[in-house]
């Protein structure tokens, strides 16, 4: 089904392998189970995007790419198969869309009328993603948590665990980790066993401290030129796919393709891996499940990174955004391009595509 | 004459603030009730609850209220709400008296307070149905669903209605856990 899905992509876009991890171990080796996942897009209206030196990349190629992500996933060819598609969060950026966000307490005709707009101007992606033939399982991320104030968006959620009968992967935004950096009070530990954590609800006291501290780290903020990643960060060498390899035996050779792992790569490239792993360890715990691999979006650097010390192995896929910029290594010849990559989960194989226009 | 002119300023910021306290507290639109679209509903289901049921119920609660979902939304559903199946599916339980506090008919039971916000809702939104209902169903929330349990039409010997069915259906928003207030 990898196949399936590049065979389609290759019609609108060029497509590089950035990372690649197959693997027994990722507890995921459904034949006929194809996931795609989408991360953070940021959307806002018309008018804001003008304020701001950057927008949504490639925004003519996102819509063909998730028209033929719909095609496959119609196909009658495939009506025996299961193809989900996942949004990973900061789907829309209400950080950015209204100014006044970090001082509002309560939610106003005003605010919920800056959401209309951003759903008015962009509505030629947006209807593509909420196409019901897509059925796409729409995450919260923190600049668009809020929108589960409202009737429309009661369909978003924090997390998502597949399968459903044996659930091994788990997907959420991620942004829950970027408050864990800043360190550390009690109440933070708190919310990492009772907010994160699957069996009890965090009371309102706490909330209200976490709402604090997301202000404190980012009000003030005005996101002009990036919203995580200051400078691109630089990844490795990327593989150009093309059609005639489909026709191929084994033409991706490595079965292990830019693969970050523990106790060996360092720095950025394992952000999030540790905290996974434990998260996943606390449900595993709690629920008796077997959760071994996590998919997330939020820091805007794709990677897959795995830790399989102690005989314990996890492995996390970070599936970028279609925002701000990366380096990457094409051939010999060192590239910034615009961020667009998709995330992919077949059969115990999970990658991670750099997409970039045709023209 | 200062003096009673202080004090009846006094009395009028006190009036006022009083007013201002019986308006936040005693005149607020009352809550309803609202049966949403059939993806996020379930039932009405006949009670008491057979194993079928009770299967339906938590999947449509690992789903978090969404029939179409591919995924486990809510892992903590199972263990949630495994005791109030429970007593949904013994005939015996089923009686207004174990839904509604003795002497309070807007307050939850002791019996499922452990699952439920204190306050009952009677009001209903329906668009299933063809006209408004004459019995409205007790209805009480868990925050993230309304459980919309259904009166019989006559009372009981004891005086009581029993519970005949039940529908769960998702809130028009929900109450998620972080960034929750403000």
């Amino acid at each position: 089904m990898h196949d399936k899905l590049l065979k389609r992509l290759l019609e609108v876009s060029h497509v590089y392998l950035l990372a690649r991890l197959k693997d027994e171990r990722i507890g995921y080796g459904y034949t006929d189970d194809l996931r795609i996942f989408i991360p953070d897009l940021h959307l806002i209206s018309s008018d804001r995007d003008e304020v701001y030196n950057y927008t949504t990349n490639y925004q003519d190629l996102l819509k063909e790419v998730m028209q033929k992500i719909k095609d496959l996933k119609i196909d009658p060819d495939n009506s025996d198969k299961k193809i989900a598609v996942y949004q990973l969060g900061d789907f829309l950026d209400l950080w950015r869309q209204t100014p006044y966000y970090w001082s509002i307490t309560e939610f106003t005709r005003r605010w919920e009328a800056n959401v209309q707009k951003i759903l008015d101007d962009k509505s030629s992606i947006i209807d593509l993603f909420r196409d019901p033939a897509l059925k796409t399982n729409f995450l919260l991320g923190n600049h668009d948590f809020d929108l589960h104030n409202l009737a429309s968006f009661v369909d978003w959620n924090l997390k998502y665990y597949f399968p459903i009968d044996e659930p091994s992967v788990f997907t959420f935004h991620g942004d829950i980790f970027s408050v864990f950096e800043r360190k550390v009070p009690d109440w933070l530990q708190y919310l990492a066993v009772y907010v994160m954590g699957p069996l009890k609800k965090a009371s309102k006291k706490y909330l209200g401290e976490l709402r604090k501290e997301t202000i404190r780290i980012y009000k003030g903020r005005k996101f002009t030129n990036y919203i995580q990643q200051k400078t691109p960060p630089a990844l490795d060498h990327i593989l150009e796919i093309q059609e005639e390899h489909l026709a191929m035996d084994h033409y991706l050779q490595e079965e292990n393709f830019n693969v970050k792992k523990a106790g060996i790569s360092e720095g950025e490239s394992l952000r999030y891996l540790k905290e996974s792993k434990e998260l996943a360890s606390m449900i595993n715990e709690d629920l008796e499940w077997n959760l071994r691999t996590s998919v997330i979006a939020h820091t805007h650097y794709p990677r897959i990174a795995i830790d399989d010390r102690a005989d314990h192995f996890f492995s996390l896929m970070d599936c970028g955004a279609w925002i701000n910029k990366c380096r990457v290594i094409i051939g010999d010849e060192e590239k910034v391009v615009g961020n667009a990559q998709i995330g992919v989960l077949h059969n115990n194989d999970a990658r991670v595509y750099q997409l970039l226009p045709k023209s | 004459m200062v003096k009673n002119q202080k004090l009846s300023r006094i009395q009028l910021v006190f009036f006022l603030l009083f007013i201002t306290f019986i308006y936040s507290n005693c005149c607020k639109q009352p809550a309803v009730v609202v049966v949403r679209e059939s993806d996020f509903r379930l039932g009405p289901i006949s009670l008491p609850l057979d194993d079928n049921e009770k299967k339906d119920i938590f999947t449509f609660l690992l789903k978090g209220g969404d029939q179409e979902q591919e995924n486990i939304v809510d892992p903590k559903a199972k263990k949630m709400y495994k005791d109030l199946l429970k007593l949904l599916s013994q005939k015996e339980f089923l009686t207004s008296k174990n839904f509604i506090k003795e002497g309070k008919i807007d307050r939850v039971s002791t019996k499922l307070s452990q699952w439920f916000k204190k306050r009952i809702v009677y009001p209903i939104i329906d668009a299933t149905q063809k006209r408004p209902p004459i019995r409205n169903p007790i209805s009480m929330t868990d925050g993230t669903y309304w459980w919309v349990f259904y009166r019989s039409k006559e009372k009981d010997d004891e005086g009581h209605f029993v519970i005949i069915k039940l529908l769960i259906t998702l809130r028009i928003t929900k109450e998620l856990e972080h960034f929750k207030k403000y």
